[in-house]
């Protein structure tokens, strides 16, 4: 609560006046300076008085169906999912690509872990925490074979010939890697130019 | 989800997302205030309906350019002051009546444009007397400048602070204070016959 003028010999300023006219409470000085001037008394019953009017004017509203109007003639950005639906259709190519990229990945994962089940997700598990600091290391020469031998058969049969826990743990960064890059594309393409939100405006006649 | 409970920076930016419902509930909460003061700007309801409709339009159409650092009510109205001064201005309305817009030539046309004081909740004779009063007031109201009806209509209907008028209308601090303080004069002179003085 504002106390703006504590002298009972000073007006009260202006805002004041307004404030306390407008049903604000006065501070303690207010009030001493209130019960002894008339002026300032009469300045704040008046602005109340004209408060008092406005707030008994009456509340005007549109006519019925005015909000469905204005929704008739505002075309917001579609959602989101919308969004990437019509980003996936733009570029079928790309998406059939990332698509097939991803079922890959997942395919040979399966393929990998039925091929071999003494490596069970345990074993990796187990291999992950224990020496978390070479998978990076793994990832890299996964990606190599995978470079060099171009195929997940090549690859499997490469694994099959040296097959220990570190080659599972490499191939499996490898199809995360895989994963991680296809899911990146499907993002990438799930974006939309601000120029295709942009939001039109259809005029009701 | 409740929209009804959500801030209105909250419904923008779900609206910014494309939430018709968000947008419907920004609608449904400010159609009142922006109709009442472009209403009371230009005094013909087709005229304040289409304005009001044009603010809600260009206010959904530039989300985008919404600062949230400010409410987005003031956003509204600042549009809202915008729209309805380019088209007065377009137009040089001259002093408007509350008995309709002043280029209604038929009773048809006045009915359309005046404005409803109706009141239901208050007795026949109490309706009457609040009637003859806020009608005097619009009356008093639309003989002000423009720029000082609005000031006076955001400070006393709608309650907005110095800072957020001055913020609207895009004028500094200082003169919307004098505005405030001319248009208190204007409107006292103009309503002294009926003015209730309590103290003497």
């Amino acid at each position: 609560m504002n106390d703006t003028n504590t002298e009972t010999t000073t007006h009260l300023a202006a805002e004041a006046r307004e404030r306390i006219g407008m049903g604000g409470e006065p501070g303690p000085g207010e009030s001493r300076h209130l019960a002894s001037c008339g002026g300032c008394r009469r300045e704040v019953a008046e602005v109340g008085s004209l408060q008092a009017r406005f707030t008994a004017l009456e509340v005007l509203v549109p006519s019925t169906g005015f909000a469905n109007r204005v929704m008739a003639s505002v075309q917001l950005p579609a959602p989101r999912w919308s969004r990437a639906l019509d980003g996936l259709r733009a570029h079928p190519p790309r998406v059939a690509a990332a698509g097939a990229t991803a079922v890959a990945a997942v395919i040979g994962t399966i393929v990998w872990l039925t091929t071999y089940p003494q490596v069970t997700p345990g074993v990796m598990a187990k291999l992950v925490y224990e020496r978390g600091t070479g998978l990076v290391w793994q990832a890299v020469v996964a990606v190599g074979r995978v470079v060099y031998d171009s195929g997940l058969a090549t690859l499997l049969e490469a694994f099959r010939a040296d097959l220990n826990a570190w080659s599972a743990v490499g191939a499996l960064a490898t199809l995360t890697l895989v994963g991680m890059v296809s899911m990146w594309m499907l993002l990438k393409l799930m974006e939309v130019s601000p120029s295709a939100i942009r939001t039109g405006v259809r005029r009701i006649g | 989800m409740d929209y009804a409970e959500k801030t209105d920076k909250e419904l923008v930016r779900l609206s910014r997302r494309g939430d018709e419902r968000a947008a419907r509930e920004l609608v449904h909460r400010f159609e009142r205030p922006v109709f009442s003061i472009v209403f009371r700007m230009v005094r013909d309801r087709e005229l304040a309906e289409d304005l009001s409709q044009d603010v809600f339009v260009r206010t959904f159409n530039n989300l985008d350019r919404y600062d949230r650092s400010y409410r987005f009510s003031s956003w509204l109205f600042k549009i809202a002051y915008n729209l309805t001064v380019d088209h007065l201005r377009k137009r040089e309305l001259p002093t408007i009546s509350v008995h309709g817009a002043p280029d209604a030539l038929t009773p048809e046309r006045q009915e359309a444009t005046s404005l409803n004081l109706e009141s239901d909740e208050e007795a026949p004779d109490d309706r009457l007397v609040a009637k003859e009063l806020a009608g005097e007031l619009e009356e008093a109201i639309g003989g002000l400048r423009e720029d000082y009806r609005t000031a006076i209509l955001l400070r006393h209907v709608e309650e907005r602070s110095y800072e957020e008028i001055s913020e609207i209308m895009g004028i500094p601090l200082g003169t919307v204070k004098t505005y405030i303080f001319r248009a208190r004069r204007e409107l006292r002179a103009a309503l002294s016959g009926s003015y209730d003085d309590s103290e003497d």
